[in-house]
């Protein structure tokens, strides 16, 4: 398959995975569920835009690098307030 | 790591505490009119900018000047389109009294918090869309003289990445104000 033919393949798959994230707000999953439903949805889109379409998979390692180091100090701020916000003892 | 600090902000005093510093509550209810068609489809908006973005720069790298200032002119259409689509939503906001000192924030005083996350986060975002615009719009200018260039198609690429980055922001805006 040529990366034209990939790409539209991938819009699609986007387009497909935006929707259900959008039906799946609406299951009324409780507050801790709806969250991590929500936000693994993003990751995989985030994931999918990334890889292919910013082309991550093929970069050299310097633009992976800063990307990786980005995503890791957003992580470590994120993971490090959890235990503040209770999120998972609500 | 604007956005990150931001988005991660607004997640723990989001999940940190269900109401404000006077006990108003500080989150929007079920019911709340957040115009979750207005934000779906601009989603859908910006995942297809990003789609004729991938398109422009595969055209650039082939030197194929049609192909390109074509998938480029969505792109651009695209993000006008965006902007458009969330000035409406912004409209519709203001409308029904999400602005400082309006009766309604008067009566809902916590959800000063959240709408101040909302206009910032989404005014930035935006902000950073109308900056894509100009650099695409630029891009699309040069390229009758400069689609030749091996270095025009490397400038491409870096427009594209910066469309991208656009387009993840707002993969994660998406369902922190709209879907939870």
């Amino acid at each position: 398959m040529n990366e034209e033919k990939f790409s539209t393949v991938l819009f699609i798959g986007l387009v497909f995975v935006t929707l259900v994230s959008v039906g799946a707000s609406r299951l009324h999953l409780g507050s801790g569920m709806a969250v991590t439903v929500a936000l693994a949805f993003a990751a995989f889109k985030a994931f999918l835009i990334g890889w292919y379409f910013m082309r991550l998979k093929t970069a050299g390692a310097v633009p992976r690098g800063a990307v990786i180091v980005g995503v890791l100090a957003v992580l470590i701020l994120a993971f490090g307030i959890f235990p503040d916000v209770g999120l998972f003892n609500r | 790591m604007l956005f990150g600090g931001f988005l991660v902000s607004y997640f723990m005093l989001r999940y940190g505490s269900s109401v404000c510093a006077i006990g108003a509550p500080a989150w929007p209810k079920e019911g709340y009119p957040v115009g979750l068609a207005l934000a779906t489809t601009n989603t859908l908006i910006l995942i297809s900018s990003s789609y004729t973005m991938v398109r422009a720069v595969l055209a650039s790298e082939k030197h194929d000047e049609k192909t390109f200032s074509r998938f480029m002119g969505y792109t651009i259409f695209l993000g006008l389109l965006f902007l458009c689509v969330k000035i409406g939503e912004y409209a519709l906001k203001i409308h029904h009294g999400y602005f400082p000192r309006s009766p309604f924030m008067e009566a809902n005083p916590g959800l000063n918090i959240f709408i101040s996350f909302y206009f910032v986060l989404t005014g930035f975002h935006g902000l950073h869309v109308v900056i894509g615009i100009l650099w695409n719009w630029l891009l699309k200018r040069g390229a009758p003289r400069r689609i030749a260039s091996p270095a025009f198609a490397r400038k491409v690429e870096y427009a594209g990445l910066y469309w991208h980055f656009v387009d993840v922001v707002w993969v994660f805006l998406f369902p922190l104000f709209y879907l939870i």
